[in-house]
């Protein structure tokens, strides 16, 4: 777990106040789950454009690469 | 009575919310600890808070991909979804989608890859596309769900779908599975609707393939105007299972909720499967009707002796008094020309109660016409 993992933080905006008032432990490891699913999100999302763009035909693969990489 | 094995409740080992926060963070539910005594509302809003924080910065991904589709052919379109878009990105995506695009795509790829879709959906964000689709794969979506057990999630969906496609999902579930959803379900005038007008072959199958425990469950899950068809193709000998079942969990007040949709047979066996105590408990509860009493009426001469002991060594009057009450008059006559057959420490008792007016007016009155 990071030590500066705070769910306020990660989440962006204060969580429900049910949630808050939950123990520092719980609150920093579902925090630090979050941030870890978010940077998993990115790799895999990385991933399935490379990999979406190098599996499409060939004829398809320019609309592909443009819809995707803007 | 026979004795009836105590059934559990059913039982979640984790909240349907937990579940979808698992899934969204692509874990265990076990492994989302510390929330349990969240309110679900609150779940709702958390989930909802990591699910932007997790996709908030990829919508204009989500977007492009969905543009996509109208670029590319339906079957390629598909095929490159199945194979290059993992299932919660396709979510993401599907949320998205042009709805009559969505109703292309959703034949073009397989009952798999749209069941883990579906669990990664948004039951709000999807509703304006989820509407548009046709029943048929949405009933193949929801007997693969089915299939492993997903019912949290389903239930999810109850309000997010048309009747159309809930008449579609809730045909190809088993009794068992009924019996798992719908103690999950959020209740709503469809789903009134769509179980109010259950296929005669399911309420028959749900009657026939579930035990008298299960379907004590399912009668404590249903309203009794829900659960009316399925009572009524359950045989008598399994009502008196189902009464002695719920009788030994102490479910008074959810049992005098099916007076009204059943048989004088039926209320006949459950009653007759109660002990005395469970008569005393349940009798206050119950809406009376003349139904009842020609019940009442009937019980064994052995059955009142017990039920008179049980008001002497029980001493709770309040509860007596309303049973008493409710009893018809000739009810009340046939139990009170047993007092002698009390002990007279019983007797005693029942007398001084009386005596005092614990008992009401008509117990009274009766109290009278006994030998002193």
């Amino acid at each position: 777990m990071r030590p500066d993992a705070n769910l306020e933080t990660v989440l962006g905006s204060p969580p429900p106040a049910t949630v808050s008032a939950l123990p520092v432990d719980v609150r920093d490891r579902l925090a630090a789950q979050v941030a870890t699913a978010k940077q998993q999100q990115r790799v895999d999302m990385e991933a399935s454009i490379k990999v979406a763009i190098a599996g499409v035909p060939f004829a398809v693969r320019g609309i592909v690469k443009k819809a995707l990489l803007g | 009575m026979s004795p009836a094995k105590k059934a559990p409740a059913p039982t979640h080992a984790h909240s349907p919310q937990i579940g979808r926060i698992a899934r969204l963070l692509r874990l265990d539910p076990a492994e989302v600890q510390g929330l349990d005594g969240v309110p679900d509302e609150d779940l709702r809003t958390l989930h909802d808070q990591i699910s932007k924080t997790l996709f908030g910065d990829a919508q204009h991904q989500f977007a492009r991909v969905a543009g996509l589709s109208r670029t590319i052919p339906g079957p390629l379109a598909g095929l490159l979804a199945e194979k290059f878009l993992p299932p919660v990105m396709a979510a993401r995506t599907s949320e998205m989608l042009d709805p009559a695009k969505a109703r292309d795509l959703i034949g073009r790829v397989s009952v798999n890859y749209l069941a883990e879709i579906a669990l990664a959906l948004d039951p709000v964000r999807s509703r304006p596309v989820v509407q548009q689709l046709p029943p048929e794969p949405i009933g193949r979506v929801a007997k693969e769900l089915f299939g492993r057990k997903e019912y949290a999630t389903m239930a999810e969906f109850v309000g997010t779908v048309t009747v159309e496609a809930l008449v579609a999902a809730l045909n190809v579930a088993t009794p068992h599975d009924l019996l798992a959803v719908v103690p999950l379900l959020e209740w709503n005038d469809n789903l009134d609707a769509v179980i109010a007008d259950l296929s005669h072959r399911q309420v028959i199958e749900i009657a026939s393939s579930l035990t008298a425990l299960e379907l004590a469950d399912l009668a404590m899950a249903l309203d009794p105007s829900r659960m009316g068809p399925i009572v009524a193709a359950v045989p008598v000998d399994t009502v008196a299972e189902i009464a002695a079942a719920l009788f030994e969990r102490g479910e008074y007040a959810g049992m005098a909720r099916f007076v009204d949709v059943v048989t004088p047979e039926m209320l006949h066996a459950a009653l007759g499967v109660a002990t005395e105590a469970d008569l005393l408990a349940v009798v206050p509860l119950l809406g009376w009707s003349e139904q009842i009493d020609e019940v009442v009426d009937t019980l064994p001469d052995e059955t009142l002796d017990g039920l008179f002991a049980e008001i002497a060594l029980g001493a709770n009057w309040a509860a007596a008094r309303t049973a008493l009450e409710r009893l018809s008059a000739t009810a009340q006559r046939r139990l009170f020309e047993r007092f002698d057959r009390l002990s007279p420490g019983n007797q005693e008792t029942i007398r001084a109660a009386a005596d005092a007016g614990q008992l009401g007016p008509a117990a009274s009155a009766l109290m009278a016409g006994t030998s002193a």
